[in-house]
């Protein structure tokens, strides 16, 4: 009895000497909940961060609107993340945890520099997150944070609904780092932009509303940025990366008496087959692309009802697939040379033994080359409620 | 000395003799200064004289059932007699037996303990025999429905405080030879009936002898309520953990019996104790089985979960919002944190605050008179709702935590086991507010290994989950139709 006393009493004693040793409370916090990185004139690392003002977000909650904004952005230059960091943690009175950090925003000038030395920090820092998505821009990272919020309590918010959302290839950080040591693919981020909610693609005036848009992605090389795809071939790389949530696509067909239509239809499956064939020095890519789709706007004068009228608008999506499939991989191979849809990766897989003795070294000399034959099979699922076209219709009533 | 060993060594040291003097005034020793009893001295035909001796109330008989007594007695017994034989004996007993249960008896302590449990002593001049009458006749309360124990579906009868009612809701229920009822008395001065009660062949006979051998081992003055014999009889009392079931009702008894399970009924409490108790069975009601089986094993899930938030909610908040801020998806911790801005105290302490508070409601809300307990719960809404959130002492989302963590405690088909999770919230608050995750983890690990090592009268606590009988579990974390329960299920 004395005994088991005396060993609960030392259990006891090396409980309590350790204390809380990690106990914070949620009021002594500062979350990060978006940062952005670029490279600074010094060649240092300008390291910006949004941090939230909690009494800010109850007023908002509550109030419906505050005219002081729920987050703060502060910056600070190191010659490394973590030194940045810390300048910034003694600026304020709060801990700053990294662990809400939900989107890295990188500068143009550091990506074309090389990305890996910056990310480092998130990929080893334990409370940094694997699937903060990784965003990349033209111009100052920095500008991105302080676009007010127009949805959400704040922008972070914003930008990772906007990239869950989106129909562009996304990428979090643990997707970039695994993209980056993996042999025979190039890592890609999104490409985010300040843009003017009227029009995300024309100049932006005075009295616009400006927002955040995912307009693009960005191909790498390794983690130095080559340049900018815009949005009908960032969709594309999706569909040939099997990771396709949802498109729209629009054809132009034309009609009998010269006037063009046009078709928009939704995409709500597809399925990418990669065939791969060596012949000699020669690598042959056979890529089949099926899709299923609905018919959601028909402003030609085909009839639905009739089975030769699907089978021409189906046609006629099958043909833009191909194009816009053999437009981006063009693209890919002749202005990047480089090969972010995983080329290599499928070689790798359908061809073992040749990967390894000859292509795994040369890879990126031999990308360019490869020949490419794209096949799309599009079958319409739905056409939607009406049957008739109503532009015929309205012909015939004439 | 003791009053009470005075009594008893009067009683022991005495013999009763032939003369109705001697014994009658022995009598009126034991039952000195003792209100409420009764002397009635008659004579009979050849003057020779006989008494009546009863307590009032416990006793029930009234003046003319005494005169058609008395006539009985002497008709039975003509002329003199002064060696009781046993041809008066016959002749007595066959008058009054169609009246009520009779006994001889020789011995004058047993003739005290008779008339202390309501019997009729009749002595007769001549006679060294007591005739002992059972007239007992308690004042008791009508059948009514539990009250703790309340179901939407199912008999609404309940125990009362009488045992032999209570036996009698059990046998009508059983209609049965098998069942068998053995009585025991126990408390030097309360001198409880216990009636331990199970069925013969279903009921393992290793665990009946257990059971009465425990219940006579019993060695206490007074037993007032049935949780005297729960703790005297239970294998861990330093456990938290109620290892008997406790119930009012007599058919979830019934349905405990008819698994094997001993029932143990205490006179003078409503309350039933069936052992060995598990810690599933604390967590069945009897309305699982009445209930659609797809609704009752729904319910069922529904109270696991809320055994587990009984214990663990309050301190999952204050560990992951001390702790573990990574773990709280960011939304949500962005409307905890700026509800928790203004907040004076620690999350823990918060917690603990309103916790306490809590419990002091709910033990307010047991005691109080009913017309004051509005009131209470008015102030107590109030001052735990509105008014805490609103003075920014304490956060919403705690208060959420709070009154989810109440809800799920009130599930609890044990009031017992209830309390036991009740109790255990606070080390695990403790815990969590040292240590975080890594103290809940600890705590519940400590708290499975004290589950897994209770044993209720041989049966392990947790069964049938470990050691796991995986036939049975049909019955336990859902309720399987009952084509597929038809067979009683033998406990242990």
């Amino acid at each position: 009895m004395r005994k088991s006393i005396l060993l609960l009493l030392t259990l006891l004693i090396l409980i309590l000497q350790t204390g809380c040793w990690s106990r914070i409370e949620l009021n002594d916090v500062a979350i990060v909940t978006a940062s952005a990185i670029d490279l600074a004139q010094d060649g240092k690392y300008k390291l910006s961060v949004q941090i939230l003002k909690m009494k800010m977000t109850k007023g908002m909650s509550e109030k419906g609107g505050s005219s002081e904004k729920a987050t703060l952005i502060m910056s600070a230059r190191g010659d490394t993340i973590m030194e940045a960091f810390n300048v910034l943690d003694k600026k304020i009175p709060r801990l700053i945890i990294f662990s809400h950090n939900r989107v890295i925003i990188v500068g143009e000038k550091l990506a074309r520099a090389g990305l890996a030395p910056a990310i480092d920090f998130f990929s080893r820092h334990r409370e940094a997150r694997g699937n903060s998505f990784l965003l990349t821009t033209r111009g100052e990272a920095a500008e991105l944070l302080k676009v007010p919020a127009n949805f959400e309590i704040f922008t972070a918010e914003e930008m990772r609904e906007e990239e869950k959302a989106s129909m562009l290839d996304t990428a979090s950080i643990r997707d970039f780092i695994y993209r980056l040591f993996e042999k025979g693919i190039e890592p890609t981020s999104s490409q985010m932009q300040i843009v003017p909610m009227s029009d995300p693609n024309g100049d932006p005036t005075k009295e616009d509303e400006m927002g955040l848009g995912l307009v693009g992605v960005g191909i790498y090389r390794k983690d130095k940025l080559l340049g900018w795809m815009d949005r009908p071939e960032a969709e594309c790389l999706l569909w040939l990366r099997n990771r396709m949530k949802n498109a729209i696509l629009t054809v132009a067909i034309p009609g009998k008496d010269k006037s063009t239509g046009r078709v928009s239809v939704q995409v709500n499956g597809a399925k990418t087959k990669f065939k791969s064939k060596i012949s000699g020095e020669k690598i042959q890519f056979d890529i089949s692309v099926k899709m299923t789709g609905e018919l959601f706007e028909n402003s030609t004068k085909l009839s639905i009802k009739e089975m030769n009228n699907l089978n021409i608008i189906q046609q006629a999506l099958e043909k833009e697939i191909e194009n816009r499939v053999t437009m981006t991989v063009t693209k890919l191979q002749k202005q990047f040379k480089s090969d972010v849809i995983g080329f290599g990766n499928i070689l790798h897989r359908q061809h073992k033994n040749d990967w390894n003795k000859t292509y795994v070294s040369r890879w990126e000399e031999e990308f360019p080359n490869i020949e490419v034959n794209t096949k799309a099979t599009f079958k319409l699922i739905g056409t939607g409620r009406a049957n008739e076209s109503i532009v015929d219709e309205e012909e015939l009533e004439k | 000395m003791a009053p009470s060993e005075q009594r008893e060594n009067a009683a022991s040291s005495y013999t009763l003799s032939a003369d109705l003097n001697e014994n009658f005034k022995q009598f009126q020793t034991v039952f000195d200064k003792c209100g409420d009893i009764q002397y009635r001295q008659f004579e009979w035909n050849t003057a020779q004289r006989g008494a009546f001796i009863v307590l009032n109330g416990v006793g029930d008989i009234n003046a003319v059932n005494m005169d058609l007594l008395k006539q009985a007695v002497e008709s039975s017994l003509t002329g003199a007699v002064q060696e009781l034989t046993e041809e008066h004996r016959a002749a007595i007993q066959s008058k009054l037996s169609f009246t009520s249960q009779t006994s001889w008896s020789d011995d004058f302590q047993t003739s005290v303990e008779e008339v202390l449990s309501g019997a009729l002593a009749v002595l007769l001049d001549g006679f060294t025999q007591v005739l002992l009458l059972n007239v007992k006749g308690l004042e008791t309360r009508s059948i009514e429905e539990p009250a703790t124990e309340a179901v939407i579906r199912g008999p609404r009868d309940g125990f009362q405080e009488n045992i032999s009612t209570n036996i009698s809701l059990i046998r009508r229920r059983l209609k049965t030879t098998q069942l068998k009822l053995e009585m025991f008395t126990a408390g030097k001065l309360s001198g409880t009936d216990i009636a331990i009660t199970y069925l013969e062949g279903i009921a393992k006979e290793s665990l009946i002898t257990e059971v009465k051998e425990r219940v006579g081992r019993i060695q206490i003055d007074a037993i007032l309520e049935s949780g005297y014999v729960e703790e005297l009889i239970e294998d861990h009392s330093l456990s938290p953990f109620p290892q008997v079931l406790v119930t009012e009702r007599p058919d979830k008894v019934v349905g405990n019996l008819l698994e094997g399970k001993v029932a143990i009924i205490v006179d003078n409490t409503p309350f039933v104790i069936v052992v060995p108790g598990t810690f599933f069975q604390l967590l069945q009601t009897p309305e699982d089985y009445y209930q659609r089986y797809f609704v009752a094993s729904a319910i069922r899930i529904l109270r696991f979960i809320a055994v587990v938030s009984s214990l663990l909610l309050p301190s999952l908040y204050i560990a992951l919002t001390t702790y573990h801020h990574e773990m709280i998806p960011t939304m949500l911790l962005i409307s905890i944190a700026s509800s928790r801005e203004t907040v004076p105290f620690p999350a823990f302490v918060e917690a603990l605050l309103m916790e306490v508070a809590f419990e002091g409601l709910r033990e307010a809300g047991v005691r109080l008179p009913r017309p004051v307990g509005q009131g209470v719960s008015i102030v107590g809404a109030l001052v735990i709702g509105q008014a805490a959130v609103a003075a920014g002492i304490v956060s919403s989302p705690l208060l959420i935590i709070v009154s989810m963590t109440g809800i799920a405690s009130f599930l609890f088909p044990s009031f017992q086991l209830g309390l036991a999770f009740r109790l255990l919230r606070f080390p695990m608050m403790i815990a969590a507010a040292t240590f975080g995750l890594y103290g809940i983890l600890m705590l519940v690990l400590l708290l499975l290994l004290h589950m897994l090592h209770l044993q209720s009268f041989g049966v392990p606590y947790m069964a049938p989950l470990s050691p796991l009988r995986a036939g049975e579990l049909k019955d336990v974390l859902f309720r399987a139709n009952w084509m597929k329960l038809k067979k009683s299920p033998r406990s242990s």
